[in-house]
């Protein structure tokens, strides 16, 4: 359905003109590659692609034998396996700004990796009122952030009432192209109010590489099933043989009340 | 900026024109003239003139007519000659002329006749190789368009063209037009002078040049004119009719895709005018067999227009105008519904003016317009889609040009140009109410210019030489650029000819188009800070001769091209067609290289050519295909096609047409995989190996049959044709299908699915002239 504006130009002209055939004496390629996925500071996954027509399961595509590391500032720090997940490897908390490489090989199989930490992002303005006019009551509330070149960010309005957390406002873009400097960006946000409740609000931005932020756009668009003719894959900042996301992210938050 | 820097050699040009016109002012006899078409009293532009003695038979000077249909023969001595011309078609005149002492320039105009075969000889024996522009150029007539097999009897310039040697098409539908290599963006396309972006009506199901209103078909392979630029690849050029001067007439058309009118005749002793109209009737035939609203109504029409005033002998203005749409929608009773649509408008003044028999002049505005509109909307139980794009590029052109005629064998060319471009897009891409990519309406605006010079010289009995210079500025000067273009034959013999060519041209305009296939709506990019311009250096060197009493034409070229600052979307963009944001778009490089072969019999009663092309073309992306070089889309390793057209009879034509070219790169996943590889994720496919497999070869014969008849004392043609004879099920595009839902929890499971187009088809179609 996603990849609907794709193809469906294609399956009009073949609906006009074009006659439809099972190809069965074509052979579904198969080409073995690692999948990557993960948290450079927290967790990183390894697996493998299967077949086509090949069912998934944990135990047959998670890899317990990957040598992974990576290279930061000239000196390579291994990653550990994790002893309880499958395929887990942990990895190191890392400076902001810090350029990382994630190197791994696996049964002849090498992948790389580079990422940017990028810096913790400046909240800049939070404000709030709370209307009583409006049943029942509605906070409203908001704040700026200031986003600097190339550098994506997921913004965030949370509140907390009581033990319940909702989140509203959000948004995920990227920063501008550097071309016109550092672009301050507002969010708000309304959410009603329980009486006798009681209620913290805050603003919590985090930002992402570019490579991070590629990854977020193509999540969806190319999920299986496509419509029918074409299909696409995620956006991967994997090189070699291998496909995935790794990314780092730098957070920040601000009691908004 | 932009102007500044181009007004600079301002003053070297005017000096070389002074110069050039003052060198080129001597006291040398020379006979000139206009070559029209007796029939119509249009021009005739490409027609060959032959000068001989009374006595033989032999060619004393040959020359062809410009695109004004003028024609100069240079540093004659006095005396009595036989003036011989030819045009298309092989219409024919000859005629004895007097260049008398005390008569510095003869004026004497040519009025081509419909010839015989017999006639024709007497031609045939005067030709020669030598002289011949090193230029690759083929020149299709409309009777070889009309002639050859076709889908649905509706006659189309692009079929003779795909079956030229280093000419192909994608596939029988999605495809444009590939010379050399080359991406269907690469291509200047212009209808009497006015550039069209987008040359076809849906899938290149047929071109948008009506065939009744086409005069002549020129394709400009490899190193191009001087005069035209911003794109890297080839100039195909049609020229339309003017008009008959003698009376109103026209003629009509009806095949089982369109109906077409044309309307032809004087508006005054000094004026004509043609128009003509054709629209595909698919969608009003839709309805008379099904009253389904789930099948797309789809329909196109096209509209040509063209006056034609001569207020002096010396001063002519042509007013031309085209109009074409297409319209694709789908009912709104239906789950997923759209409305598409998109067109070519253009319109254009021309006015010549001749300073003497030796300098001419034209003066051009042109308007020309591509626009597309996608909205595609569903609501369905899998998910709301809302999804919009909207595109538009004109460019108001005004140009001039100066042809300076010193002899029959040379010529040169200067003239400049200054466009002004507005682009316009919007795109909106909603999914389940959330707005994954927004393209708020933008509108940008740039002045762009050119200068250009080009002598063309024959330097030694054997050696002539095209050399050309062009100035580019674009968008307001961000980019300018000097494109040097040189070509140079030599002929071994009276039929033998070596020629070779080198030129470096530069592309502003990019069409980037997915991997899988070409579709109307695909995006066009201007150059911009971003986005480079694309820069080609193209070579090819060959050789040609004529043999059996020069009866038959063999040529051999080979090629080599290097571009660079190619795009292509990146691996997995997503599918926001409507957001040409750089973010999609990565840059690379290619080349192409090949040599074509082309046997061609022109004369008789039985014609027709073989072609033979041998070609690779690749592109190399860092971040595509691992960085690895991959074969484009449209590689295609060997080509052939057989052209043959007989006549019979007076009445009966048959013609056929045989293509076999080697199947095309396709990309098929070579593994899959589920991200993020947890419990409740979807499954993703792993393509890791772009273009590495083949589609089986692609092959199929065309036959057609013309017969003449009168009818109410009108001429009419009855034209069938059988598309794919044997039924060859050609195989146009791989790819999977999928049952399961995506999910860990409904696993996907892939078949591999051929489609087929046109099987057997037998079409008729009927015309007649009034």
């Amino acid at each position: 359905m996603k990849r609907l504006p794709v193809a469906l130009p294609a399956c009009i002209l073949a609906f006009l003109f074009g006659c439809e055939h099972t190809a069965e004496e074509v052979e579904l390629p198969f080409k073995e590659r690692l999948v990557v996925y993960g948290d450079i500071e927290g967790a990183v996954n390894f697996e493998r692609t299967l077949p086509l027509n090949t069912v998934w399961n944990e135990d047959s595509s998670r890899l317990q034998d990957v040598n992974a590391r990576i290279v930061f500032q000239g000196a390579s720090f291994p990653l550990r396996l994790d002893s309880v997940v499958r395929g887990l490897y942990r990895g190191y908390v890392l400076p902001e700004g810090a350029d990382i490489e994630l190197q791994a090989d696996w049964r002849g199989k090498k992948v790389t990796a580079r990422v940017k930490k990028p810096t913790r992002p400046q909240i800049d303005t939070l404000w709030m009122s709370v209307d009583s006019s409006m049943v029942p009551p509605t906070i409203r509330c908001g704040g700026t952030y200031v986003a600097t070149e190339n550098v994506a960010y997921f913004a965030s309005i949370s509140v907390r009432m009581d033990t319940d957390r909702f989140e509203k406002g959000w948004r995920f873009l990227k920063g501008d192209d550097g071309t016109s400097g550092a672009e301050r960006i507002q969010l708000a946000a309304e959410f009603p109010f329980q009486a006798g409740a009681t209620c913290r609000v805050y603003m919590i931005v985090d930002a992402y590489d570019r490579a991070y932020y590629d990854y977020h756009l193509s999540e969806g668009y190319g999920s299986l099933p496509p419509t029918s003719l074409f299909s696409g894959s995620i956006r991967s900042n994997i090189k070699g043989d291998g496909i995935g996301i790794v990314w780092a992210n730098s957070s920040s938050s601000r009691v908004i009340q | 900026m932009a102007a500044h820097s181009l007004l600079r050699p301002l003053p070297l040009l005017c000096f070389l024109f002074q110069a050039t016109v003052a060198a080129f002012s001597s006291e040398a006899k020379t006979i000139s003239g206009v070559v029209t078409d007796s029939t119509t009293g249009e021009i005739v532009a490409g027609a060959q003139v032959f000068l001989r003695t009374t006595e033989s038979k032999e060619a004393l000077r040959r020359t062809t007519t410009n695109r004004l249909g003028f024609y100069l023969l240079a540093n004659i001595a006095a005396g009595r000659y036989r003036l011989v011309a030819r045009g298309y078609g092989n219409a024919f005149v000859e005629r004895t002329v007097v260049v008398p002492d005390t008569v510095a320039d003869v004026r004497f105009d040519l009025q081509l006749l419909p010839a015989t075969y017999e006639l024709r000889e007497i031609v045939i024996e005067s030709e020669r190789l030598i002289g011949s522009a090193p230029l690759s150029l083929h020149s299709i007539s409309p009777q070889v368009m009309k002639s050859l097999p076709s889908i649905g009897g509706e006659p189309d310039v692009f079929r003779p063209l795909q079956y030229l040697p280093g000419v192909k098409t994608s596939s029988e539908l999605l495809g444009g037009m590939h010379v050399r290599g080359s991406s269907p963006d690469q291509n200047l396309v212009l209808l009497d002078g006015m550039p069209l972006l987008n040359p076809s009506h849906f899938g290149g199901l047929l071109g948008v040049f009506n065939p009744d209103i086409v005069r002549s078909v020129e394709l400009s392979k490899g190193v191009l004119d001087a005069m035209y630029g911003g794109k890297a690849s080839s100039v195909l050029n049609v020229a339309t009719k003017e008009g008959s001067r003698e009376r109103i007439g026209g003629s009509a058309g009806l095949s089982m895709l369109s109906t077409r009118v044309m309307l032809e005749g004087p508006l005054t002793e000094n004026a004509s005018f043609i128009i003509a109209g054709r629209r595909l009737y698919a969608d009003l035939l839709v309805p008379v067999f099904t009253t389904s609203t789930s099948i797309p109504r789809y329909y196109f029409y096209d509209l040509n227009a063209k006056i034609r005033q001569s207020f002096s002998p010396t001063d002519r203005l042509v007013l031309s105008a085209y109009v074409g749409h297409d319209v694709l929608t789908r009912s709104r009773d239906n789950d997923v519904n759209f409305d598409i649509d998109w067109g070519n408008g253009a319109a254009g003044a021309n006015w010549l003016h001749t300073f003497s028999p030796t300098i001419i002049m034209n003066v051009a505005a042109v308007y020309s317009k591509y626009d597309f509109s996608t909205r595609i909307y569903s609501d369905t139980s899998k998910g709301y889609t809302n999804w919009m794009a909207k595109s538009a590029l004109s460019d108001l052109q005004l140009k001039t040009d100066f042809e300076i005629l010193p002899g029959d064998m040379s010529s040169f060319k200067m003239g400049g140009e200054v466009v002004r471009s507005r682009h316009y897009a919007e795109a909106l891409d909603e999914l389940d109410f959330q707005r994954r990519g927004e393209m708020a309406p933008r509108t940008t605006h740039s002045i762009d210019a050119a200068l250009y010079v080009q002598a063309e010289m024959q330097a030694t009995e054997a050696l002539r030489t095209v050399a050309g210079l062009r100035l580019n500025s674009f968008a307001d000067g961000t980019f300018t650029h000097l494109e040097p273009r040189l070509s140079v034959s030599l002929a071994l013999s009276d039929a033998m000819l070596l020629r070779s060519s080198f030129a470096i041209v530069h592309q502003y305009l990019h069409l980037v188009t997915r991997n899988e296939l070409s579709l109307p709506t695909d995006l066009w990019l201007r150059s911009d800070k971003n986005i480079q311009p694309a820069r080609t250096i193209q070579t090819s060197a060959g050789i040609e001769m004529k043999f059996f009493d020069q009866d038959y034409l063999l040529s051999l070229d080979g090629y080599f091209k290097s571009s660079e600052n190619l795009f292509e979307y990146r691996e997995s963009a997503d599918a926001m067609l409507g957001v040409p944001t750089k973010e999609n778009l990565t840059m690379g490089t290619g080349e192409a290289y090949g040599v074509e072969l082309l046997l061609r019999k022109d004369v008789g009663g039985f014609n027709g050519w073989l072609a033979y092309t041998l070609s690779w073309t690749r592109r190399t992306f860092d971040e595509l295909n691992g960085g690895r070089p991959y074969f484009a889309k449209y590689d295609s390793r060997h080509d052939v096609s057989v052209v043959a057209s007989y006549k019979a009879s007076d009445r009966w034509h048959l013609s056929a047409t045989w293509t076999h070219n080697s199947g095309q790169p396709y990309t098929l996943p070579t593994g899959q995989f589920v991200f993020p590889p947890f419990e409740g994720s979807r499954y993703y496919l792993d393509f890791s190996e772009r273009n590495a497999r083949r589609l089986p070869a692609y092959h199929k014969l065309d036959i057609g049959a013309t017969y003449s008849f009168t009818w109410f004392d009108l001429p009419f043609e009855l034209v069938a044709n059988i598309y794919n004879v044997y039924n060859h099920q050609n195989v146009i595009a791989r790819y999977l299908k999928f049952e399961g839902r995506g999910w860990v929890s409904s696993p996907p499971k892939a078949t591999v699915k051929d489609l087929t187009l046109f099987p057997f088809l037998p079409t008729v179609g009927l015309s007649c002239t009034f």
